[in-house]
């Protein structure tokens, strides 16, 4: 199974005969992947075919049995490399909003942001409540928020420090409807400002087709891009 | 109202209400007729009152000196069981992660069984030292006090912050760990998020040390409890051990009031993903040797008693008569402690969800559950002897039988129960509760083919948890235990007396062994209780 | 069924499973029985004492159902639970390895008259006037001393000369004097020497920095291990430690002419007030008091000096001669609270 991306732009995520296991499971065997830069690419399959493990393998909170990982022509898994999650320079939304609930709105926003200096760290949380609609919300702690507050924070929070990729595990799901297509604006404006390749996670069609042109689809036992 | 939601209310809220209030009488009555007799002697002209509640000179440098030990245990077991904890958490390798299963059940080995094991050690030790011409390790006075009982007490606050940390869901270290290196994640992330785990097992040792004067008398170190102690062997006068306990519950009652407020903030949810924590950690030094050290502390107050015990009992192999007769103490101690967790489980379990609504009486049974944990073993005895052999309950005639140190068990141990079975209560998906109160025939039929076979788990681990508490049980249980009915501890204390060091080797080898067991037995159950539900 | 629900029903039947086989369990090894029985609080330990209760049940079909003391309660366990079920006692009979404690009982007025014929032969100075209690055999107050730390012409033969063998205080020990028979000998030296002699002597040992134990079994069992090099304790622990092969020699102090004496601590045996079976209790009373059972005590080495002649030798001492102490008893526990008093006010600073 081969899925390079025929783009000729400089891929932002490369991976080759990726194996991830769990336990003497083989969950995903030999995945090779290209994503160029600024790319939006959704992920779909039924429960339990590795979508969000192939994610995890990508952030490093999975190691894969074998095979490799780079980012930005980095490698940063497999053939002896190991780099540490946080310095893949990339942001993650889980399935839960996954707020700290021991710091407000703001902090929880602020947090990814100890590289900058105090003023534009500030700077960035103020534009991310801003464009979040959380301005109101920065002082509030999680569980005095709603569910679609959370997760539209959850998002800004990922977004925060500038990632060059972001990958998305399910984050829409429990979500209505305009709820769901505000959080989804939000994070396509945010995306496109800022040049952000996005890996997304979903199991629905239409919220995909909002996304991206291009998903990569399980079907009948093997990967397909489509 | 109709009749299907009368008989769900009762279920619901009547009927642990009705519990507890029975709770109340069983333990409360007895406490609160003690401190009724200890204020009509003041009132009768008890003159020495004052002074024993507001203590002076020797007594006030004695409580200073009890309060300055209570801390110097509970600070850093605290922080050396939630470095172990976290290490044990946090781990790749399997073997690592079910040393749990060994540590836990070492809480249940008597805290004078650690003081015997570390004394024979430090003994060794500096027999050693005196060879090679060094200065010897101090073997009485306040450091070996502090580190012994911390010794002692150490698998309870790994215990805690084991239960902290494994209710913390992965996902809020992940989201920290995709921008954040793992130090930070600790200091900034697992660290406040487990705070209530932290002072939960603060306040929990603080109070254990507080009371208990076992290990810090073996050491020749003076508290406030043995003081008590001491004054009632020249006067044998409950009264008066009750006001001179006074002074000690400002300072217990506060700790069990911050015990039970972290408790409720344990970060006790379910957890997100049910996925194994898999977190390579990459520690600065010092935080990796601190987590080494932890692991090495727990092994160490693991693997001493047990290595001591086992070269010590050697000669005991020769013959087993210590072991055959000491089979009806056996019996009578699992007498008590089945009895214990029986009694026990019913009261925990209305307690448990008395305290888990949101009723504005919730804060009334916490404080009622707590209240025998601020109060020294033999004052709890005597109360119940009051209450039980002459007093309101004297009609029941379950006087002298072993009943009496299983109520006395009970009410020590209600509150570790509560605990265990709150944290469960929090995990539990309301959702599997509520599809069932849509489809029961009844609340009974929720209550015993849901509630409780989804709980069986929890109310299994508290039952066995107080059954091996009690079985260890001594300072109420001596003044409670029907004539001809000794205990196991009991005869380990009495052979420790006479000297027979082979024999009591070998009956607390057993009685750890059989604590072993039930705690692999339990993190046995718990594994497979773990999977969750769809 | 769901997965769920079958294995929390497999554990739900488990668990019900488990307890009701450790209740099955607990039943047939703790046993039951029936027929005459009498209750006996004794803070002897139950090493010697069980032998005894067995001897007896099997000459007279009595069971006996003990309540054993134990060191760790500082022996004030039993007596508190005494005191507090007078109103409605449960105990038949007190049997006590001394006698401070036995007084006090019959001060708190738990204890019943009772004059058994097997005492006759007892001497006054044991027996209380009007039966409230009786003494017997006992063991004395004795120093133990390491042989491999200590040669023999510096052993120590006076409590006056007690840091006086150039051995370092630090490595002699005494039990807590608030506790126990160490209670029991401070008192005895306020009756001895006067008040103001024996608070000093105490204080001495305190400001030289004489170790103070928890117990007289820890003294006996540093000595022998030799942490310690001599320390003060009783006969039944010091000969337990010799039976046990440690290298200590047993001496008993002040036995010069014209010496004071040891304290010799007996002990006593009460009828409880309202017993539940005074019967029976009558019974293992006159049982206790026999010489022969006396004689008994002293083969297996409980007590080391007998009150009588019951014509055997002690297993400890053969035939040498212990001088006791001349005070009487009642003198000694005259002065129980205001030693234990100063004792609490000096070693718990």
């Amino acid at each position: 199974m081969n899925m390079v991306n025929e783009n000729e732009a400089a891929p932002v995520l490369s991976l080759r005969n990726l194996v991830c296991r769990r336990g003497e499971r083989i969950i995903l065997d030999g995945i090779n992947l290209d994503v160029p830069a600024g790319a939006h690419l959704c992920i779909r399959g039924p429960s339990g075919c590795g979508k969000s493990t192939l994610l995890r393998a990508i952030a490093g909170l999975d190691i894969p049995a074998g095979g490799t990982v780079s980012i930005r022509d980095r490698l940063v898994s497999g053939a002896g490399a190991w780099v540490q999650p946080h310095l893949r320079g990339l942001g993650f939304v889980f399935q839960t909003p996954a707020l700290w609930p021991h710091m407000t709105i703001a902090e929880n926003i602020r947090f990814g942001l100890h590289g900058m200096g105090k003023g534009a760290s500030s700077e960035r949380t103020d534009h991310l409540l801003k464009r979040f609609s959380l301005s109101d919300l920065r002082n509030r702690h999680p569980d005095e928020i709603s569910g679609g507050e959370a997760r539209r924070a959850s998002i800004a929070r990922s977004m925060a420090p500038h990632p060059a990729l972001l990958l998305l595990d399910e984050p829409m799901t429990h979500l209505d409807e305009s709820l769901k297509e505000d959080a989804l604006d939000f994070l396509l404006e945010e995306a496109e400002e800022a040049h952000t390749t996005l890996l997304l996670v979903t199991h629905d069609a239409g919220e995909a087709a909002r996304v991206s042109a291009r998903s990569l689809l399980f079907q009948e036992g093997g990967w397909v891009l489509a | 109202m109709t009749g299907g939601k009368k008989r769900n209310q009762i279920l619901r809220f009547h009927l642990p209400s009705g519990i507890l209030v029975l709770y109340t009488l069983l333990a409360g009555l007895p406490l609160l007729l003690l401190s009724v007799q200890a204020f009509t002697a003041v009132a009768g002209g008890e003159t020495e009152w004052r002074t024993l509640v507001f203590p002076q000179g020797r007594r006030l440098a004695l409580l200073l000196q009890t309060l300055g030990f209570a801390f110097s245990v509970a600070i850093p077991g605290t922080l050396i069981g939630f470095a172990g904890a976290a290490t044990l958490r946090f781990t790749r390798s399997r073997r690592i992660r079910h040393l749990s299963a060994f540590l836990i059940p070492s809480a249940a080995i008597p805290p004078h069984i650690h003081a015997m094991a570390w004394s024979v050690l430090v003994f060794w030790i500096n027999g050693l030292l005196k060879r090679s011409g060094l200065p010897p390790l101090q073997d009485q006075g306040f450091i070996i006090s502090v580190w012994v009982q911390m010794m002692a007490l150490l698998p309870f606050a790994f215990g805690i912050m084991l239960l902290t940390l494994s209710g913390i869901s992965n996902d809020l270290l992940e989201a920290s760990r995709v921008t954040a290196p793992d130090r930070r994640t600790i200091l900034r992330i697992l660290f406040p998020i487990a705070l209530p785990g932290l002072s939960t097992s603060f306040s929990f040792l603080f109070l254990v040390s507080l009371l208990d004067y076992s290990v810090p008398s073996l050491f020749q170190l003076n508290l406030y409890t043995l003081g008590i102690f001491s004054e009632y062997s020249i006067r044998y006068d409950a009264s008066h051990a009750f006001l001179m306990s006074v002074p000690l519950l400002f300072l217990s009652l506060p700790a069990a009031w911050l015990l039970q407020r972290s408790l409720r903030r344990l970060p006790l949810i379910p957890s997100g993903s049910g996925r194994e924590a898999r977190w390579p950690l990459r520690l600065p030094f010092w935080m990796h040797g601190l987590s080494c050290l932890s692991v090495l502390l727990l092994l160490l107050q693991l693997l001493v008693p047990l290595a001591v015990l086992a070269v010590q009992s050697l000669p005991a192999l020769s013959s087993m008569d210590w072991l055959t007769d000491s089979l009806p103490d056996m019996g009578i101690s699992l007498l008590i402690g089945v009895g214990t967790a029986f009694l026990t489980l019913p009261f925990a379990h209305a307690a448990a969800l008395s305290i888990d609504s949101r009723r504005h009486n919730r804060h009334a049974w916490w404080w009622l559950v707590m209240l025998p944990l601020a109060l020294p073993a033999p004052l709890i005895g005597i109360a119940l002897i009051h209450t039980w052999n002459a007093g309101a309950f004297s009609w029941t005639s379950l006087y002298n039988t072993l009943f009496m140190p299983i109520l006395a068990c009970t009410l020590r141990f209600l509150p570790f129960a509560v605990f265990l079975l709150l944290s469960f209560l929090k995990r539990v998906d309301r959702n599997l509760i509520g599809a069932a109160l849509i489809l029961q025939k009844n609340s009974l039929h929720t209550l015993f083919r849901i509630f409780l076979p989804m709980l069986s788990g929890a109310y299994l681990g508290a039952g066995l948890l107080v059954a091996v508490l009690a079985i260890g049980e001594l300072g109420a249980t001596l003044l409670l235990t029907p004539p001809g009915a000794g205990t196991l501890t009991l005869k380990i204390y009495n052979y420790l007396h006479y000297g027979s060091s082979e024999a009591v080797s070998g009956l607390c080898l057993l009685l750890y062994l059989i604590a072993l067991g039930i705690g692999l037995f339990l993190q046995k159950t718990a594994t497979s209780n773990n999977r969750r539900p769809a | 069924m769901s997965r769920l629900a079958w294995r929390s029903n497999i554990l739900f039947n488990r668990f019900l499973l488990f307890f009701l086989s450790m209740l099955l369990l607990a039943t047939v090894l703790s046993g039951c029985g029936t027929g005459k029985s009498v209750v006996v609080y004794t803070a002897v330990d139950q090493v010697y004492s069980e032998q005894l209760f067995t001897q007896f049940t099997q000459e007279t079909g009595i069971r006996v159902l003990p309540v054993f003391d134990v060191e760790a309660a500082k022996t004030t366990g039993l007596i508190n639970r005494i005191i507090a079920e007078k109103e409605n006692p449960q105990a038949d009979v007190f049997w006590s390895n001394e006698f401070i404690q036995t007084i006090l009982l019959q001060e708190k007025g738990v204890l019943a008259p009772y004059v058994s014929a097997s005492a006759k032969d007892i001497p006054q100075a044991f027996k209380e006037e009007k039966g409230y209690w009786t003494g017997f055999g006992g063991r004395a107050r004795v120093l133990i001393i390491n042989r491999d730390k200590l040669s023999r012409d510096k052993y120590p033969t006076s409590l006056l000369n007690l840091l006086d063998s150039g051995v370092s205080p630090d490595q002699i020990g005494i039990a807590l004097p608030m506790f126990g028979t160490t209670a029991t000998h401070a008192a005895a030296l306020y009756a001895q020497w006067g008040p103001e002699a024996a608070l000093s002597w105490h204080g001495t040992l305190k400001e030289k920095g004489v170790r103070v134990l928890d117990g007289n079994s820890v003294v006996r069992d540093l000595v022998a291990s030799g942490e310690l090099i001599m320390g003060l304790t009783d006969t039944d622990d010091a000969y337990g430690a010799v039976n046990n092969g440690a290298p200590v020699d047993v001496v008993y102090l002040d036995q010069e002419e014209g010496g004071m004496g040891t304290l010799i601590n007996p002990n006593t045996a009460a009828l409880i007030a309202g017993a539940p079976h005074p019967e029976t209790a009558r019974l293992f009373i006159d049982w206790l008091l026999k010489p022969s059972t006396e004689a008994a005590l002293l083969k297996v080495g409980f007590i080391d000096l007998p009150c009588r002649d019951v014509g055997v030798q002690s297993l400890n001492l053969g035939d040498t001669v212990v001088k006791g102490m001349s005070v009487n008893l009642a003198a000694i526990y005259a002065n129980l609270e205001v030693s234990r008093t100063d004792m609490t006010e000096l070693f718990m600073k």
